[in-house]
This record gives structure tokens, sequence and C-alpha cells, in this order.
């Protein structure tokens, strides 16, 4: 098992991040989590923060398209259960829900003296070192941001920038209900094809440890010291035994 | 003194970024701090705030696909003229040197105090020139969709998402049940002071003054919104009921408290509270309220505190469960405050009153504690953290 951060000391970057890992949550709750985070970061207190976690299955609209890109009737998504969100980050619609990783940062920028673009393009490598754990090749694609293998999208980016403050961050899937996604055209583009870990790799790959790979590769990355942080009551509320 | 708004550069990769909405009109009157714009490049959306308060003027259109360093808009000191547009052959490159340092992409620039480098900006896009979009965009004539979560136009959205609540105005001018400020044709300070001529700035001074000489114990109070701490508290008590007592609006509350005393300056531990119930009292002191989590306050508080009350060194008295909707605290000797909640009301709002020694804390910083107070309740989520 490998220690996350480690040989990246602060004081070697100037950069430090506070981990949680939240388990399964509804959006909801950390969408107004991530907003204190940020809100505080912007007025200079808090720290820079990373939150993992899996969403119970829900939709998510990005600020320009409010407009749900569906493929099917509004009906038989509520029928499924599947909340239809509006957030502030960029990009279209996507999917979350349980077996995909996703990842919020809460990063002051300016402190990390990083440009936006930079960062995101950090994400992107991170996922792509994780991918590379399991001997999956991940690449950047011309389509559009986010992680590719072959002609499959892995993981989908989006973010919001507030005073050099970010909130949201990159949703990697590991082995999520992927019927979901022939609900939508993910990103807003119908012929994408969306793909997995498990359906990548031909097995079953462990939720926990892909979360624990991406916070070391985040560390590598970012050049950062990466701190998890137990959650008051010290237990997850989701299943992570995957 | 005209301020600058421009497109930010995000980094080597940006080719350029789309004017995404203008949250606020043409001509509108912003203040510092405001949402004004959105600008979206390569799935980051970019809130755009105003540096300065003034009048906004859009130099760029929403739909715009604009370089970076490109001034999109302008804050206009009131009165003040619109500058002249610079003709782009005028205009010097943007520089491609420094775009990936966050501090040279500052989002804003003031046009008076360096006007040698306004507009840092290469010429808007010439007609025909291709512009390569990063993204697609759904047609501008699709009709807004039912589901857009706030309703109303992009500013409530925002504000709805971030603005905190507005603080108390500056003490002495409208805060409710502030007794300093109702008129008293016979004051008791009639003999020590001159008749309190000119402005209530003024007569402000004079009390405040004499106050802090006197040492006298001074009250006030201020009506705060308990809905969003009562469901704060709700969340909370769902989401830990098999693990921590279920929280109470009065353990935001004293958190609330110990937070402003500590900002302030002020010895803020240990904290006393005070529950008056139909039954009886229940009085504990916590050590650390504004600093220790959240959850393990709430703990501290349901086994009985951390230490006897007596040792507290200042404290909270709720008489919500009483019913009673305001009462003045006593303050204990040697202590710089103490603060009562009373009862929420049918629109979920609560008087929360102050006494303070005045010889310890003047008027005016007690109305800025209070005022702390009466937002980090109506806006508690930021109260949960460590």
């Amino acid at each position: 098992m490998r220690t996350t951060g480690e040989g990246y000391v602060e004081g070697e970057s100037g950069r430090s991040v506070a981990v949680y890992e939240l388990g399964t949550t509804s959006y909801g709750e950390v969408h107004r989590l991530q907003q204190r985070l940020q809100s505080q970061r912007r007025e200079g207190s808090g720290g820079d923060t990373l939150l993992l976690t899996e969403h119970r299955p829900v939709f998510t609209l990005g600020r320009s398209h409010p407009t749900p890109d569906l493929r099917v009737g509004e009906d038989l998504v509520r029928q499924y259960g599947i909340e239809i969100v509006q957030t502030e980050r960029g990009g279209d619609i996507t999917y979350h829900g349980p077996g995909q990783l996703v990842v919020y940062g809460i990063i002051d920028l300016k402190r990390w003296g990083m440009g936006v673009l930079d960062y995101l393009t950090g994400l992107e490598d991170t996922v792509i070192g994780v991918l590379a754990d399991w001997g999956l090749r991940g690449e950047r694609s011309a389509l559009g941001r986010g992680v590719w293998v072959g002609e499959g999208k892995i993981a989908s980016a989006g973010l919001n920038v507030r005073r050099w403050v970010t909130m949201h961050g990159i949703a990697l899937n590991i082995d999520p209900d992927m019927s979901h996604f022939e609900f939508i055209n993910p990103c807003g583009m119908p012929d994408i094809e969306m793909t997995s870990m498990a359906a990548e790799a031909g097995k079953q790959v462990s939720f926990a440890e892909v979360a624990e790979a991406f916070i070391f590769h985040f560390a590598r990355i970012f050049e950062c010291a990466a701190t998890p942080v137990p959650i008051p009551g010290g237990d997850r509320t989701g299943d992570q035994s995957r | 003194m005209a301020v600058s708004i421009s497109v930010p550069n995000l980094g080597p990769e940006m080719a350029g970024g789309i004017v995404a909405e203008w949250y606020r009109p043409d001509g509108a009157t912003v203040d510092h701090g405001e949402l004004i714009c959105r600008l979206e490049c390569e799935f980051v959306a970019v809130e755009i705030e105003a540096e300065v308060p003034g009048l906004l003027h859009h130099r760029r259109p929403a739909g715009s696909i604009e370089r970076p360093g490109v001034v999109i808009g302008l804050v206009l000191a009131p009165g003040e003229a619109l500058p002249e547009e610079p003709a782009p052959a005028e205009l010097p490159q943007a520089s491609t040197t420094d775009h990936d340092e966050p501090e040279s992409a500052a989002i804003t620039g003031s046009l008076e105090d360096d006007p040698e480098e306004e507009p840092a900006a290469p010429p808007p896009l010439a007609p025909g020139e291709p512009v390569v979009l990063p993204f697609r965009r759904r047609p501008a004539d699709e009709a807004p969709h039912p589901w857009s979560a706030v309703p109303g136009d992009a500013t409530e959205f925002e504000t709805s998402l971030f603005e905190t609540a507005e603080p108390l105005p500056d003490a002495g001018t409208a805060i409710p049940g502030l007794p300093l400020w109702e008129p008293d044709d016979d004051p008791p300070y009639a003999d020590a002071f001159p008749p309190a001529a000119g402005s209530p700035e003024a007569r402000f001074s004079a009390i405040a003054a004499e106050a802090a000489d006197e040492g006298q114990v001074l009250t006030m109070e201020v009506r705060v919104s308990a809905s969003e701490a009562a469901r704060a508290v709700h969340v909370l008590a769902r989401e830990w009921r098999e693990f921590t007592p279920a929280p109470i609006v009065e353990d935001l509350v004293l958190r609330a408290f110990a937070r402003a005393l500590a900002e302030a300056g002020f010895e803020a531990s240990p904290a006393g509270l005070t529950l008056v119930t139909p039954g009886s009292d229940h009085a504990v002191a916590i050590e650390d309220a504004e600093a220790r989590g959240f959850r393990d306050a709430v703990q501290a508080r349901a086994a009985g505190g951390d230490e006897s009350a007596e040792r507290a060194a200042w404290t909270l008295v709720s008489f919500r469960e009483c019913g009673i909707r305001a009462a003045t605290p006593a303050v204990a000797g040697g202590h710089t405050m103490a603060a009562a909640m009373g009862a929420i009301d049918e629109a979920s709002a609560m008087s929360i009153t102050m006494s303070y020694d005045s010889s310890r804390l003047g008027q005016g910083e007690a109305a800025r504690l209070l005022a702390r107070v009466r937002t980090l309740v109506e806006e508690p989520y930021g109260l949960l953290s460590s």
C-alpha cells in the first residue's frame, strides 16, 4: 500500500491538500459542501481540499446548457430515480452514479501558481496515471476534455472558477451502471461512447483501490502533500467494498 | 476611475473564451465583489466579479468569442464618462510569456493606474477569421427548460448560490432594538455631557465614550433568520443519528458567538451554554467551541460539557424551548458579554440579545460582533468546519 503524498512534503512546492473520502453521497449535499469550501477559500480561510465520493444516480447540467440533452423521455429518467441538477460548472450534461469515482478539488490556483487549464490537464494526467496502474492506456482526445481509452470516454471533467478558486473536477467510471449513460448525450455529443475501467480491464476493479491510487497520482502530478482527513464519526456512509 | 473587465488567460492552451453570460445588464449599478459575468472555455466556467462598485458597461455581448486579455467591459465610477474604445489597430498584442501565471492573468485592471499597459489586449477577431471553439453550443433559440433548478434570471441564480446575508448597517442607525438610539428626552448622562448637538455620529461617539468610562452594561438585539440553521441541524441529525446526539440550533449559535469573539480577538473559550427548559436549566461549558469539530462540540455539549459552567468566559442562554421571544441576559462578573436567544417564530426568525460590559467592548465592536453572529447563523454551513 502506498502512502499518499509521500515524498512531496509541503515545503518543496508549498502545496498541500486535505483529502476527504465522503463515501456514497447525494449530489446536492456535496454540491453545497463545495460551494461552502470555495466560498471560504475565496475569502482566505479554509484550505485546499480534495473531495472523493460516488454519487447516487444524477444527471448534472453545465451552466450554459440548462436543457438536459436526453435520448429518452424525461418520465423514463424519473422512473429510474435519477435526479437532474443544474450546476455552475462548464461543460454539458453528464452522469454520476454508484461505481464512479468523482473528485472535486477546491484549490486556490493563485497560491499554487498554476493556470486553470494546466490544473485541468493535471486532473486528466492523474486519471491517466490511475488507469496505467490497471494496465489501461488513457489518453486525451481532440474531441474534448476528459480521458479516453481507445474510442471510449472513461473520465469527464468540468470546472467552475471564481477568484482563482476551483470547484467541481473530474469523474472516472470504475464500474457504474453504463446503461444510465444511454439516457443522455454525454457532454452534449450524440455519438460519444462511454466506457469504464471494469469493461476495459475485463475484471472487477476495487473502488477503494482506485480512490487510493487517485490520491497518490494527484500528489505526484501536482507535487503536493495529500493528507487524508478522517470524516467526523469515522465511518463512511457508503459501500466502498467494490 | 474606470476598471476594465478582461478575458482572463487560463493557460497556454487557451485559444479563446466565450462571453457566456452577463449576469447584470449594461448600465447596471454593481457592487464590489458582485458577480457580473461568466466566461467559458473548455469545460471551465470562470465567474467574473466586479472589482469596484460602479456602473457596468458591456463592450462585448454575450455569445461573443474573445481572446485572452480582450477588454469585454468596464466598471465606471458614478458620473464618469465612458472612455473611447481604442481602435483595434492601436491595441498592442497580448503578452504570450506570462499566460500561465494566475498573478499575470488578473481578471480586472485599473485603466488609470496603468495607462501604459491598458488595454493589454489583442485585437478582436476579424470578420472571417477562423475561431477554434473547443466545445459545442446548443442553438441559442432553444427555449429554456423548465428543469432549470433555480427560477429567475442569472443574477438570482448566483445570488442564491453564493451570496451571504447582508451585513448589518452601521451601529446606531437601524439595528432593531438597539436601545441607545431610542429617543430619550431625559438621558441620565445629560449633566455629564452637553446636549448632543449635531450628527447622530457625534451623539453615538459621546455615548460610547461615556459608556466606556463608566463601564455600563449595555444591550443590543438583532433579529436573525433561523431557517438555514434549523435546516442544517435537521440534516445533520439525520446523518449522525447512529453515531452522535442530534445537534440543536443553540449549538450553531454558540459556535457563531465563539467564532465571532475569537475573530475579534476576545476570549472565546470556554463557552458557556445554558438551556432553559420548562423543567429545569442545563448549563455546560465547552472548550474551544469555535475551533474544534462541530460534531465533537455537539457530543461534548450533550455529554454535559467539558467542565463546570462556572468556568465559562461568556455565556449564551437559550429561552427557545420556553417560547420566550427575547430576554436581556445578565453579564456575570468579569465577563465581557452574555447573550440570549429567544423562540423561533412563525417566520423562522429569532431574537438574539447581547449584553456587554462597555468598558471591555466598545459599542461599535459590539455591533460588529452581533452582525457577524447574525451572518454566521444565517449562513451556518461555514460554522460546520473546524
